[in-house]
C-alpha cells in the first residue's frame, strides 16, 4: 500500500499534545511549526528527481532479483517523512524464492 | 575599494525585501558609505515608493541597460542622505527585458563609484531571481517567523549556494518576541538552526516601519523605532564589526509590565 507523501505524521507531537492536556498545558504553536518544518526541510533538500527515483528503483530490482524473484510491476520506491526522520522506503511483492 | 554587491532575496514575497533594501541602503549611507540601490523587479517598481523617490523617476533599469541613457541619469539622489542613489525599475516591462550578465556588468562598471551596491530581488526563484544573483558577491536573505517564508528562504539559500556564493546572512523580519514568549512563535535560535544559516539581524514587528513606509522615509532616521535601530546595527555588521543585537524585550508597555509584576499572565494578543 503506498502511503501519500503528504501524510502528516505527528504521532510525537500528538503524544506531547496529549500530555499537555493531562497536564493542563496549552500547547504553544510555534513547537509545532519547528517540528514540521525540520521534517519539510530535510524532504525539500533531498528530493529526488524522477528519474532518479526510477534508477534507484531499477538498481534494487537488479541487486534483489540476484536472491528472489520478485514481480517488477509491483515495486514502488519513495522518500517518506515520519514523525522523526524521512526515509527512503521500498516495497515490492516476491513471487518466488530462488 | 571596489563596491561589495549585496543581493537581498527571500523566495516568498511580502516579507520586506524593499523595506530592508532602503533601510539597510540609509542606514549604510548614514555612516558614510556610498551606497547605490538597484531594484531588478522588472514590472512590479516599488523601491522608489517606499523610498519615497517615485516622483523623480526619469529613467529605469532597463533604459541603462538597453543603452537608451547613461547609468548616472537613471540614478535617483536620496532626499536626505547624501551618498545615496537608486537605480529603479521599470515599471512597464517584465523580468525578460534584462539578463544576469547585463547587471553584473553594469554593477561592475559602478563598482568604483561606491562602497556598497545593494540589489532588491524580485519574489521567487525565476528568471527575475537569477538576474539579481548574477551580480552579487554575497546574498542576504529575508524571512519572517512563519513556516512558508522560512520554507522558501531554506529552498533559495539553496540556490545561493549551488550559485556557487558565499553561505548567505539571514534577516529576521516582523519578530514578535511576546509570541516567542507564550511559545506561539518559533525562536531565533530554533529559525537559525532549522536553516543553518549566520545572522545579520532581526527587526522586530514594529508600527514605525509601517508610518515610515507611508511617508517614504526609512525608519532609520527615527531614533526612537526600534527597527531602524535594528538596521543601524546590521550596517554596521556589514562594514564587518560586531555589536550586540537590540534588546528585544524593552518593548513591553507599562501596563504588560506592571501586570507581570503583580503576577498576571499577559493574555493571548493582549500585548503582542
Amino acid at each position: 500500500m503506498s502511503v501519500s507523501r503528504q501524510e502528516p505524521a505527528p504521532t510525537l507531537s500528538g503524544f506531547r499534545r496529549l500530555l499537555n492536556r493531562l497536564f493542563g498545558r496549552e500547547e504553544g504553536s510555534g513547537d509545532e511549526a519547528r517540528q514540521r518544518l525540520q521534517l519539510v526541510l530535510i524532504q525539500d533538500r533531498s528530493s529526488l528527481s524522477a528519474a532518479s527515483l526510477d534508477a534507484i528503483k531499477d538498481e534494487i530490482i537488479r541487486v534483489v532479483s540476484k536472491y528472489l524473484v520478485v514481480d517488477r510491476d509491483s515495486i514502488w520506491v519513495e522518500v517518506k517523512r515520519s514523525s522523526d526522520a524521512v526515509m527512503l522506503v521500498s516495497n515490492m511483492r516476491i513471487t518466488q524464492v530462488r | 575599494m571596489p563596491a561589495k554587491v549585496y543581493v537581498i532575496t527571500s523566495g516568498k514575497g511580502g516579507v520586506g525585501k524593499t523595506t530592508t533594501t532602503a533601510h539597510l541602503g540609509a542606514a549604510l549611507a548614514l555612516r558614510g558609505h556610498r551606497v547605490l540601490l538597484i531594484d531588478t523587479d522588472i514590472g512590479l517598481r516599488n523601491l522608489d515608493l517606499v523610498m519615497g523617490l517615485e516622483n523623480r523617476v526619469v529613467y529605469d533599469l532597463v533604459n541603462v541597460i538597453e543603452g537608451v541613457c547613461e547609468p548616472h541619469q537613471a540614478m535617483i539622489r536620496d532626499r536626505m542622505i547624501k551618498e545615496l542613489y537608486l537605480i529603479p525599475a521599470a515599471q512597464t516591462r517584465d523580468k525578460n527585458a534584462v539578463t544576469g550578465q547585463q547587471i553584473k556588468s553594469l554593477c561592475e562598471r559602478l563598482k568604483s563609484d561606491f562602497d556598497f551596491i545593494l540589489i532588491d530581488s524580485p519574489a521567487g526563484i525565476e528568471q527575475g531571481f537569477q538576474n539579481a544573483l548574477a551580480p552579487a558577491d554575497k546574498a542576504i536573505v529575508v524571512t519572517t517567523p512563519e513556516v512558508s517564508a522560512i520554507r522558501d528562504a531554506d529552498r533559495v539559500i539553496g540556490l545561493i549556494e549551488a550559485a556557487a556564493l558565499p553561505a548567505p546572512q539571514l534577516i529576521l523580519n516582523r519578530f514578535r518576541p511576546s509570541m516567542v514568549r507564550r511559545g506561539d512563535m518559533m525562536s531565533i535560535e530554533d529559525i537559525l538552526s532549522l536553516l543553518s544559516v549566520e545572522l545579520l539581524g532581526v527587526v522586530p514587528e514594529d508600527e514605525h516601519i509601517i508610518v515610515s513606509t507611508n511617508r517614504g522615509v526609512p525608519a532609520v532616521h527615527n531614533p526612537k523605532s526600534i527597527s531602524g535601530e535594528a538596521y543601524r546595527r546590521m550596517a554596521v555588521r556589514l562594514e564587518g564589526l560586531q555589536v550586540p543585537f537590540v534588546e528585544l524585550e524593552v518593548r513591553d508597555g507599562l501596563f504588560s509590565r506592571f501586570k507581570k509584576l503583580v503576577g498576571f499572565k499577559a493574555r493571548a494578543g493582549a500585548n503582542a
